[in-house]
């Protein structure tokens, strides 16, 4: 078969590990699925230097080994190509995925409205702070079913770690495009961050409790993010 | 439906949180010292819920069997870390945390509930109510005027009910009755020798004390006493008034 007639572009487009072609002005050219959902976390400046800073010294190809954190994704290498003076591509190497060994309950799992539950621990934490909470939600969220008690731990102890600074930006909503396998059923997902000027840290409570309700995380100096599940039926066992 | 009065902000925006999390399935912890109504609170917040005492035997049977519980002593429990509070809306009332890192982990939601004296406007409706009730139970009609300075808050509301009491009891007595006290008392300590003597004291004290309270000076009090300054201030000296 004569490989110019293959359409590689589907084969890039679904492969889980993002691609990105740029042309020496900057611009993206194209990108794939992966690729898009990357760029919600970095910028495309960013990837751009990475990509020119690590090419190899003459038209070609390089692969380098390094690591990578952009939000939830971690890398560990990438690969930069260019044939002429063009078009330079990126393409970074996903860490595997550790499992997690446990299990999610379904008889741990609530219908919660998240709003209420963001709501009484906003209201908790006016008690006895006076920083400005910014809030910024969908009122009409669906309900859907979480560990109430292990949320709203994640929620107290961010608000907490965000204490000293005179305002949090929080936010709430559904993120598009990407997912999380539980229990080998594919779920939508719900962003809910936390973002202020400084935080404190406490990053591995935080993290056990995120990582035990297949909640992932992303943490900066100045913002606290989670994944969280949409889980709207029941899950399988 | 049991009813709670409070004008503290503090208890209200408790009470405001509580309700909020009303729909979820979440522990909530009133901590606060003895007899400040965490319990009047808890159970006006969840009129329907089983009530459990921490020093239960029953404690974890009634927590498996059911999905709304007060659980009043919460202190008392001996093995916190044994209890599963998952998927349960909780209630609980202590007087203090013994172990802050176990109770963060079965609370989602743990509140300070003010004590009386910090809450004034609180404070002021209960003595209200002790009144009349006390009033209605001693049956008291005159129009007495109480000394709210000599209220008790060092328990709460049970010093400042009993202190209420008291007073009523003190200001409302009449002669016969303190003659029939002072009968009782004495008829029971009848044994030994010198008793004239030994219970002089007890009309001695109060009577110079609250002349030298009343008159200030002890020249004064000893012409309204009819005895002699030597006198009164020997009496003085031998009563410890000085």
């Amino acid at each position: 078969m004569n490989s110019n007639l293959i359409d590689f572009e589907y084969f890039i487009e679904t492969d889980n590990n993002p691609f990105i072609l740029f042309n020496q002005s900057k611009r993206i050219v194209y990108l794939n699925h992966s690729a898009e959902i990357l760029l919600a976390y970095v910028s495309k400046g960013e990837l751009y230097d990475i990509a020119l800073l690590n090419a190899s010294s003459t038209f070609g190809f390089k692969t380098k080994i390094m690591d990578l954190k952009y939000g939830v994704f971690a890398f560990y290498a990438i690969n930069v190509a260019y044939k002429d003076e063009n078009l330079i591509s990126i393409r970074l190497y996903k860490k595997p995925i550790i499992q997690n060994s446990q299990k999610l309950k379904q008889e741990s799992l609530m219908t919660t409205d998240i709003n209420t539950l963001l709501e009484a621990n906003i209201s908790l934490f006016k008690m006895s702070n006076s920083v400005k909470l910014n809030l910024l939600t969908d009122t009409a969220m669906p309900n859907f079913k979480v560990d109430q008690a292990q949320l709203s731990k994640l929620i107290k102890k961010s608000l907490e770690l965000f204490k000293n600074n005179s305002s949090i930006m929080i936010t709430l909503k559904i993120v598009v495009g990407e997912y999380i396998i539980i229990n080998d059923k594919k779920e939508k997902l719900i962003a809910l961050s936390f973002e202020a000027k400084k935080r404190d840290k406490d990053d591995n409570t935080l993290q056990n409790i995120a990582n035990s309700n297949y909640i992932a995380i992303v943490l900066k100096d100045n913002l606290i993010r989670f994944n969280i599940p949409f889980i709207q039926d029941n899950i399988k066992q | 439906m049991k009813q709670f009065f409070t004008k503290d902000k503090q208890i209200e925006s408790i009470i405001r949180n509580i309700n909020i999390t009303k729909t979820l399935y979440l522990s909530s912890l009133i901590v606060g010292e003895p007899y400040i109504g965490k319990k009047t609170l808890a159970i006006y917040l969840f009129p329907n819920a089983t009530i459990v005492d921490g020093k239960s035997d029953d404690l974890n049977s009634v927590i498996a069997s059911n999905e709304e519980i007060i659980i009043i002593n919460f202190e008392k429990i001996k093995n916190i870390d044994s209890l599963d509070l998952s998927n349960k809306r909780v209630i609980a009332t202590t007087s203090y945390i013994s172990n802050e890192k176990l109770i963060d982990e079965k609370f989602s939601f743990i509140y300070q509930m003010p004590s009386l004296i910090e809450r004034e406007a609180d404070m002021n409706i209960l003595i209200d109510r002790f009144i009349i009730e006390a009033k209605s139970n001693l049956m008291v009609q005159d129009d007495i005027k109480l000394n709210y300075k000599k209220f008790d808050l060092d328990n709460n509301s049970k010093s400042l009910r009993k202190s209420i009491y008291k007073q009523l009891v003190y200001l409302s007595i009449k002669d016969d009755e303190v003659e029939t006290i002072l009968y009782d008392f004495l008829y029971n300590r009848f044994d030994g020798d010198d008793i004239y003597r030994k219970f002089l004291y007890l009309y001695e004290r109060p009577l110079i004390m609250a002349g030298l309270k009343k008159f200030k000076s002890q020249l004064k009090l000893s012409s309204i006493l009819g005895i002699n300054r030597n006198t009164l201030r020997k009496k003085i000296n031998e009563l410890e008034l000085n």
